[in-house]
């Protein structure tokens, strides 16, 4: 080393002083989250564009274009009726199988997509994530509002399917419940969002399990079958229960097929369950801030 | 990192000299990679286990044994201070943390070790950096604007300037991926400027782009050197160092080998290089010794 030389007489001097001295800031470490927050909420536009786009982008490549977010659950509706309705006869006991299927499928779709696409959200923006510095929790809440911007439509034609297909419902003011039951829904996924993205960012083989969880939501949400077959097998009923996927399918149903408010303590249930998740999936988020987009 | 005194400084400047004020410091900087490697130890196992043939057994489940974490220490202890109105080049021969280093002013890598700071949100500018390849040039300058921390009506005032920096002209509505790489490169430079950032990183992106782009983003960091900012440029092109900058770093190994005018370190670094070459060609063998791992880690 004997071409080191110093460029000037050169003296120590405390380095975290001195950055003090000028306001400089340290780079790269996690923020307070109160500040992480604001910043988040600084690049609520970015979160919204990004949705925004990616959901016209994907759906760019195919011909049908965003025709797609009605036609993959719709499709699923119909495999599902013939399959489970029609073959196994899940149909039994339930007086509009069609009605009670579609809003199953439909809004189940909305939450197994959020956990899906936001289990891959870290993972899937390497590019953006190694080249510009923001709050990464941006990412897998746009992956959600991603989902929202689909289910817009999709409800659009899930109302259709209720009024034209027999028995024809009749529009009722109670339908109305259905907007805050998806805003409650929405929050929920985004927590479930966050903790699958911290997971997924964490470890790839955690990363292969999520879709049987997915599978598990599935099976105990009662998307095809009718709650009540299992009155008296306790364990069924009581994994249905602790199921909040499952409630908010029962709160639309109530609403649209019935035409009444569901009971006030299951809103009051799917309520807790989504500010449970959204508060703990933004603190396992927020921890991990530092490390996404490392290897 | 509170009292430990390990940045030099340059001393008080001559009284008619304004002191400049500082915008990044880097303190005992280290990253160290954590990577997995298969097959690592895969040779010895051969060797060991000769020619005696495994069942299907033993070779499914011997396979995780040879998955290894291996280290790569980047840099290994980098510590310096940039000022106001700088142009600092980065030069080093591959693996030497040039890009590492840059990242971690970014904040894109987390220190392993010691500390970074720096002034605002330094803007990283690398070649690998891709925004949304589906998407438009229009798109992404939308996203990528709002990303740094413009608001919707900061990123219409400025699109026009943003495109005209990136020369796209009617190619500006074509998705990314039917770019090519050039004009991709010219894109992400504009974007990247186009909040007017403190500390902008570039990594190779000159090397990139025609000759009317090079004239055009040497405009761009002339005016933001003139709006006080510090300017990092890595580069293996020492010829367009010396003539941006005002400052040169010779990483070496992950160390600081030499910091100084670029004059001087460039001709340092190309005594080192030529003795190295005229060394290699007497012992190969041992100048490749000398370059395989050890602290060698090309993240790009």
């Amino acid at each position: 080393m004997t071409d080191t030389m110093p460029r000037e007489a050169r003296q120590p001097v405390d380095a975290a002083k001195l950055a003090a001295a000028y306001g400089l800031k340290p780079v790269g470490r996690r923020p307070s989250l109160s500040l992480y927050l604001r910043q988040a909420w600084r690049r609520r536009h970015f979160a919204w564009s990004l949705a925004w786009f990616r959901a016209f982008s994907r759906s760019g490549k195919d011909r049908l274009g965003a025709l797609w977010f009605v036609l993959t659950p719709l499709i699923l509706a119909v495999v599902y009726y013939f399959m489970f309705g029609v073959v196994l006869q899940t149909r039994q006991g339930i007086p509009n199988f069609i009605g009670y299927l579609t809003i199953g499928v439909f809004l189940f779709h909305f939450t197994s997509r959020s956990l899906s696409s936001g289990s891959k959200s870290m993972v899937g923006s390497q590019g953006l994530i190694r080249s510009l510095r923001f709050p990464r929790i941006i990412l897998p809440v746009s992956k959600v509002l991603e989902q929202v911007i689909s289910l817009v439509p999709a409800l659009g034609v899930m109302f259709v399917v209720v009024i034209v297909a027999p028995p024809k419902e009749s529009i009722s003011l109670a339908w109305l419940l259905v907007i805050p039951a998806v805003l409650i829904q929405s929050v929920f996924n985004v927590g479930l969002a966050l903790i699958v993205a911290r997971i997924g960012a964490q470890s790839h083989d955690a990363l292969n399990l999520i879709p049987f969880f997915g599978r598990y939501l599935f099976y105990t949400s009662a998307v095809f079958y009718e709650a009540d077959k299992f009155i008296d097998n306790p364990t069924a009923l009581a994994l249905l229960r602790a199921n909040p996927v499952y409630a908010f399918l029962n709160i639309s149903r109530e609403a649209v097929l019935n035409g009444r408010a569901a009971p006030l303590s299951m809103w009051m249930q799917v309520s807790v369950w989504a500010l449970a998740l959204l508060v703990i999936g933004v603190l396992v988020f927020w921890r991990y801030e530092e490390h996404y987009g490392r290897d | 990192m509170t009292d430990r005194p390990l940045v030099m400084e340059p001393a008080k400047p001559a009284a008619d000299q304004p002191a400049t004020p500082v915008t990044v410091v880097v303190d005992d900087l280290r990253v160290t990679y954590r990577i997995l490697v298969s097959g690592a130890g895969e040779k010895k196992r051969t060797a060991r286990e000769g020619s005696v043939r495994s069942s299907w057994w033993q070779r499914a489940t011997r396979r995780p044994r040879a998955r290894t974490m291996s280290k790569v220490r980047a840099l290994r202890g980098v510590s310096f201070v940039a000022h106001e109105g700088e142009t600092i080049g980065v030069i080093g021969h591959n693996g030497s943390g040039k890009s590492t280093l840059l990242r971690a002013i970014a904040g894109v890598v987390t220190p392993t070790s010691g500390e970074v700071y720096a002034e605002g949100e330094p803007a990283l500018l690398g070649i690998n950096a891709v925004l949304i390849r589906d998407l438009s040039g229009e798109r992404n300058i939308t996203l990528g604007g709002l990303a740094l921390g413009l608001s919707p009506s900061d990123i219409k005032r400025r699109r026009d300037d943003i495109v005209a920096t990136a020369g796209l002209g009617k190619h500006i509505d074509l998705p990314m991926r039917a770019l090519s790489s050039g004009m991709g490169a010219r894109l992400r430079f504009s974007i990247a400027t186009a909040a007017t950032p403190r500390v902008l990183l570039i990594d190779e992106a000159l090397a990139t782009g025609d000759a009317r782009f090079r004239q055009r983003s040497k405009e761009r960091i002339g005016e933001i050197r003139e709006q006080a900012g510090t300017v990092f440029l890595v580069s293996h092109g020492l010829g367009s160092i010396q003539e941006t900058c005002s400052r040169c770093l010779w990483l070496h190994r992950g160390k600081l080998r030499m910091d100084g005018p670029p004059d001087e370190v460039i001709a340092a670094y190309r005594r080192w290089v030529n003795s190295r070459r005229r060394r290699g060609s007497k012992k190969r063998s041992q100048s490749a010794a000398e370059n395989s791992p050890g602290g060698a880690a090309d993240e790009d």
